[in-house]
């Protein structure tokens, strides 16, 4: 199945994984979770040189690293998870709060697929539950007649919910969740008896994701901000694991696609550095930077390296060099803003220039592209 | 992690055990200098090995103020200080090479506080009657010569230039076992690995298992490093000197000696325990240091403690240690603290409850259990209360919580001295200093002092001491014409403020009263010396403008006053930041203003010119140029402060002396801001057009466009007007348009729009000297066509005058119209 599907979900495509994790997992484990808090630790963070028997089979499985950066953070979030709270992940674009939330749930209760996408258009019964409604003209409301939500499924089984992008929805329809949180019952009152209400069973709890760039936290009632642990995910700071880790996924993105394009380092450090120079406002030599309105979070820069690599795979020789790089660039940088590309072009005839002149090789070679593509347009 | 994650070899145990030979009569305690969980070890450990001798690991000389340290009235903390006057200071840094204004003093602090491992020892030798002893020298040129682990001191005591005494070199932190012990535990630094191994990881270990799991980690890290480093460290002498101490009280028939010592040097000097009878006599310890017993507080103890000797968080351990007696006493002080943050944080409106205190410690015991770890520490204490109390992004809705989570944490305690202390450190540094430089007056009224800057060097000194005084409040001094302009740095700029602070002259009154002996016991925690209290509270008040250019160069022209350059040379990082962070364009452009005011008053006095200052003032220019745009938006009682402002940005332009910014960037932002300010401020669009016409690039058919531009209010020409000729008073001589424009205003309008516009017309017009003010009142006659003769002269008073005479002659107006009775036209 994982073979012909574009994305697999968390808990397929680390399925034996999780079997290893479970069938070791001698720690004590929160009431409804399938892992203890130690063992999702380490299938989301790695067991490092450590290996695992292979359930089932031969030979052993090292659980490979799949968040990079905040190590505590993931302490905090599964510590989170198996309180009476729920997990609120805030941050910018791109900085892995879906995926950090994908693997949770995956680890904790098993599956990852309980989604609620918040929008603008979210309305409380993609929420809560909503009606079949042929078979609630030919049945009346029965439990038969009722769709639950994929909130009112996990109560029902014990497993975590997730929501994204919660402060995309209307204040008045994030706030149909304060009873569940609070009280952890869901009342049907078109149902009668026992039908009419789900308590949620042990293992449930609800992870939600926000965006800091669209509307804030701040929107939020206080009544539902208490029912959450709030997280702050942050883009990661070190640049050798970010560059280690988009060299990774461009690769493994590249392979996905079947495009056998190599990456070269050089390129991931163009990229990596200039995104985390920007994103810092400031240059490693001190020069004070615009920052542009375009998060340029990893997952951008795995996204322009993508790209870039594609574009010389079909379009050019097969090689991604500064061309590539410095077109997908700019690219990247007028996401959200136009005034970015001068931003990004202060920062090419500030700081590129500079290092540049000084040491020349994959920044000269930056510089010049950059400029061969500006007299183009 | 528990004591066996240390992982050494089961050889290494034994090996250490021999060396500590905690059952023999010459036994080695390990110790981290302020640890509450060791303290409560040694504390058990004593009365079973009931020592005859304790041997302390602190300088020998230090011994004269063992009385004072163990005064029954005094109360912790509080801290020896050795202070030392150098030639070439070594560990008070100057790295940027200029001048030293005064040989600087050294300091190195010996802070104690309840859970001091050594202040436990001492306090149960003379209950029990045990001899004490001290081992160590005095060393603090030896200390530290680079900048190891400076990165790591909170801005303000990198500013100090402050030291530990005692500091090993950090040699835990940066050894390569550690870093392999940090990686396999999954903690982040050195402290969360102690923490975990030996605070809340080790509380129920008997104390013997604990100085061994203590001592084996030592070895095991101290054999990480080469002899040469330790030699070069000054590690090597300094144990030597220990060694020679320690054999002199050991070779004391039939009595039990225990040393109380770092635990990197225990597990050495215990190796060397056959040895000791063949040492000759410890040499004399002669450094020549002024050694003061001194009251502290808990948040410099947090401040230097943030790092290898010690750990920071001072009221969590004390809290910790008060309850040393209960099961778990570190859930206990998590508690405390949980609950204090939540009382500070609702005092500041955050709405938190009990509720969040349950959830918090909580989430504090899961996350331990999670690590591995017992109990909660510090750093669960941490996570707990940001994870839970904060309701939002940490940092946008979290800063008043983890302000009150460090405030919390760190606490506010003050260090007391008993009478056995006798006066306080920093008034007997007042009293030598004030004395040395013939300040002290004896009796009697004030006394009247001038001092030549440029020439006398003493006077110099005089002038520091006496900018210190004032500015710790002590009453002692006053300087007299000094203005209020540099102290109240927040106000608006303030002309006369240039000429006091550049004047080479300055005169001062000074008289002694007993108020301020008072301020000086006040005073007592800040600092051993007036400088350094000096230093302190400038330093602090630097870090509250955190981020506020204009705040922070204040400071820096006040140190500089105070002659106290080097803190300001350590405050850069912090200007810079604030440079870089700060949206307020008129924060900038005061900060770069005060810069180059400091640079001139430098020059001044013949110091060199300084790089760093050149630099900040350039990109403080630089970034205040950059917002233009935004200090165009100002509006309304705060557009007053644009004009002086732009004036000054103007000529740093024109002066050319690297400090202004390019004149290109500068022409390209204020034509931009041009733009803005046209719908905002008819003040600040005169000051922008004034600012462009000094640069060259004003042109005078726009001028005179603008000034008839000006309407809404009735005093916006005349704001324009002043706003232009605050930046170019030749203006309205040297643009033809702009006259006329002016002359068709004052002619040819209502006379009742006239006079609503005369005193702003006035108030502008009173910026120029009066031989402008003839030759304009000639070429406005010219223009209405009357000569020479008939021309009004206007009397160039001060604007003040100038706005006082203009309300009033509105007023007689007003008076005289309601006089004449009412109008006979039907719409009025």
């Amino acid at each position: 199945m994982a073979e012909s599907v574009l994305r697999p979900a968390a808990e397929v495509l680390f399925r034996e994984e999780l079997d290893a994790l479970a069938a070791a997992d001698t720690h004590p484990k929160p009431r409804g979770f399938r892992l203890s808090p130690r063992m999702i630790r380490t299938f989301i963070l790695g067991s490092g040189d450590a290996k695992l028997p292979r359930p089932g089979g031969e030979g052993e499985i090292a659980v490979t690293q799949k968040f990079f950066g905040d190590d505590a953070l993931v302490e905090r979030a599964i510590v989170t998870l198996a309180s009476p709270r729920a997990l609120l992940l805030v941050g910018e674009p791109g900085t892995a709060k879906s995926m950090l939330s994908e693997l949770l749930a995956a680890a904790a209760t098993g599956t990852s697929l309980l989604t609620v996408q918040g929008s603008a258009a979210t309305t409380e019964d993609q929420i809560k539950y909503t009606w079949n409604y042929a078979l609630l003209l030919a049945k009346g409301p029965v439990r038969e007649a009722l769709v639950p939500s994929p909130l009112f499924a996990a109560m029902r089984e014990g497993r975590i919910a997730r929501f994204e992008e919660l402060t995309r929805c209307p204040v008045e329809v994030q706030d149909s969740l304060v009873g569940i949180l609070s009280d952890k019952v869901l009342r049907v009152p078109e149902l009668e008896g026992e039908d009419g209400i789900l308590f949620a069973r042990e293992g449930f709890n609800l992870i939600a994701t926000a965006n800091a760039r669209d509307r804030g936290v701040n929107e939020m009632s206080a009544a539902l901000r208490r029912r959450f642990n709030f997280e702050s995910v942050r883009p990661i700071r070190d640049p050798f694991v970010e560059m280690a880790l988009v060299e990774r996924e461009v690769q493994k993105q590249l392979a996905a696609a079947g495009a056998s394009v190599p990456v070269p380092r050089d390129a991931v450090e163009l990229v990596v550095t200039t995104f985390q120079e920007l994103r810092a406002g400031r240059s490693r030599e001190g020069v004070h930077l615009d920052r542009p309105e375009a998060p340029l979070s990893t997952a951008e820069a795995i996204a322009t390296l993508h790209a870039a690599a594609l574009h010389a795979h079909y379009y050019g020789t097969g090689r991604l060099g500064a061309e590539e790089v410095a077109s997908h660039l700019a690219g990247a940088a007028t996401l959200d803003a136009a005034e970015d590309t001068a931003k990004l072009e202060r920062y090419v005839e500030t700081v590129v220039r500079d290092r540049a002149a000084r040491h020349g090789g994959p920044w000269g070679a930056l510089l010049e592209a950059w400029r061969n593509i500006g007299r183009a347009r | 992690m528990n004591l066996e994650g240390v992982g050494a070899p089961a050889e290494t145990r034994a090996e250490v055990a021999k060396r500590l030979g905690l059952s023999s009569a010459l036994a080695f305690f390990p110790v981290r200098h302020q640890s509450p969980t060791c303290a409560a070890k040694l504390e058990a450990f004593l009365p079973s090995f009931a020592p005859d001798v304790i041997l302390v690991e602190l300088p020998a000389r230090f011994e004269e103020h063992l009385e004072a340290l163990l005064d029954p009235e005094s109360r912790a903390p509080f801290a020896l200080c050795a202070m030392t006057e150098s030639k070439s200071p070594r560990f008070v840094a100057r790295r940027d090479g200029s001048r030293a204004p005064e040989a600087p003093r050294s300091r190195a602090y010996y802070p104690f506080c309840d859970y001091s491992p050594e202040l436990v020892a001492m306090r149960f030798a003379k209950a029990s009657g045990a001899e004490v002893r001290f081992i160590d020298r005095l060393d603090p040129f030896g200390e530290v010569e680079t900048d190891a682990g400076e990165d790591d001191l909170p801005s303000a005591e990198q500013a100090l230039g402050e030291r530990l005494g005692r500091d090993a070199g950090a040699w835990f932190g940066r050894s390569r076992f550690t870093a392999a012990l940090c990686a396999r535990a999954g903690v982040r630094d050195f402290d969360e690995l102690w923490e975990a191994l030996f605070e809340q990881g080790s509380w129920d270990e008997s104390p013997e298992g604990w100085a061994l799991a203590v001592g084996t980690y030592a070895l095991a890290t101290r054999r990480t490093f080469g002899q040469e480093e330790l030699e070069a460290d000054g590690t090597l002498f300094r144990e030597r000197f220990m060694a020679a101490k320690i054999a002199e009280s050991a070779a004391q028939k039939g009595k039990r000696v225990l040393v109380v010592a770092g635990a990197l040097h225990v597990v050495a000097l215990g190796a060397a325990r056959e040895t000791l009878p063949e040492l000759r006599r410890a040499p004399k310890d002669d450094a020549e240091a002024v050694v003061r017993l001194v009251p502290y507080t808990f948040p410099r103890l947090d401040a230097l403690l943030g790092y290898a000797p010690g750990m920071s968080g001072p009221a969590f351990y004390q809290h910790v240690w008060e309850a040393r007696a209960e099961a778990d006493p570190f859930a206990q002080a998590a508690e405390r603290v949980l609950l204090e943050t939540i009382r500070r944080a609702r005092a500041e409106g955050d709405a938190l409850g009990p509720a969040d205190a349950i959830a918090a410690l909580a989430f504090a015991r899961e996350l331990a259990s999670l690590r591995g770890r017992p109990r909660i520490g510090r750093a669960e204490v941490i996570e707990a209360a940001t994870s839970c109390f904060v309701k939002g992004e940490l940092r946008v809705a979290g800063r008043r919580v983890v302000a009150a989570l460090g405030e919390a944490l760190r606490g506010s305690r003050m260090g007391k001295l008993g009478p056995t202390a006798g006066p306080s450190a920093i008034t007997r540094d007042f009293r030598e200093t004030a004395e040395a430089l013939g300040l002290l007056p004896s009796a009697g009224p004030p006394r009247g002092i001038e001092l030549s800057l440029a020439t006398s060097r003493k006077a110099r000194r005089c002038s520091w001491f006496l900018h210190r005084t004032t500015w710790l409040g002590l009453g002692f001094a006053t300087q007299i014409g000094a203005g209020d302009a540099e102290e109240g740095a927040e106000g608006g700029p303030k002309p006369q403020a240039s000429t006091e602070l550049e004047a080479a002259t300055e005169r001062w009154t000074v008289a002694y009263a007993p108020e301020v002996d008072a301020r000086l016991l006040d005073l007592a925690a800040e600092g051993a010396s007036i400088e350094e209290a000096a230093a302190r509270l400038l330093a602090r008040a630097a870090r509250e403008g955190e981020g506020r250019a204009g705040a922070i160069a204040a400071c820096v022209g006040r140190g500089v006053r105070m002659g106290l350059e080097g803190v300001c040379r350590r405050l850069t990082p912090a200007l810079e930041a604030a440079i870089g962070a700060d949206e307020d364009p008129r924060s900038l452009l005061e900060a770069a203003r005060k810069l180059r005011r400091v640079r001139a008053m430098r020059a001044r006095l013949g110091l060199p010119r300084a790089a760093w200052l050149d630099a900040l003032g350039r990109a403080a220019y630089e970034e205040g140029t950059r917002r233009l745009g935004r200090l165009a938006q100002t509006s309304g009682a705060r557009a007053v402060e644009v004009p002086p402002l732009l004036a000054d940005l103007g000529g740093a332009t024109l002066a050319g002396d690297g400090m202004g910014p390019a004149r290109e960037l500068l022409l390209a932002k204020a034509r931009a801001a041009r733009e803005i300010a046209r719908a905002t401020s008819p003040l600040v669009l005169g000051a922008l057009d004034g600012l462009l016409v000094s640069l060259g690039e004003g042109r005078g058919s726009e001028l005179g466009a603008h000034f008839e531009a000006a309407r809404g209010r009735p005093e916006a020409k005349g704001a324009y007007l002043e706003g232009l000729l605050a930046l170019s008073p030749r203006a309205l001589l040297d643009e033809p348009s702009l006259l006329e424009a002016l002359v068709a205003h004052v002619s040819s309008g209502s006379f009742e729009g006239f006079l609503a516009s005369l005193p702003s017309l006035r108030r502008a017009l009173a910026r120029l000297g009066p031989r402008e003010l003839e030759e304009i009142s000639s070429r406005a006659a010219k223009v209405l066509g009357l000569g020479a003769s008939e021309a009004r002269i206007v009397s160039p008073l001060p604007p003040e005058e100038v706005a006082r005479l203009s309300a009033w002659e509105l007023r007689w107006l007003e008076a005289e119209a309601a006089w004449a009775g009412p109008s006979a036209e039907p719409n009025r």
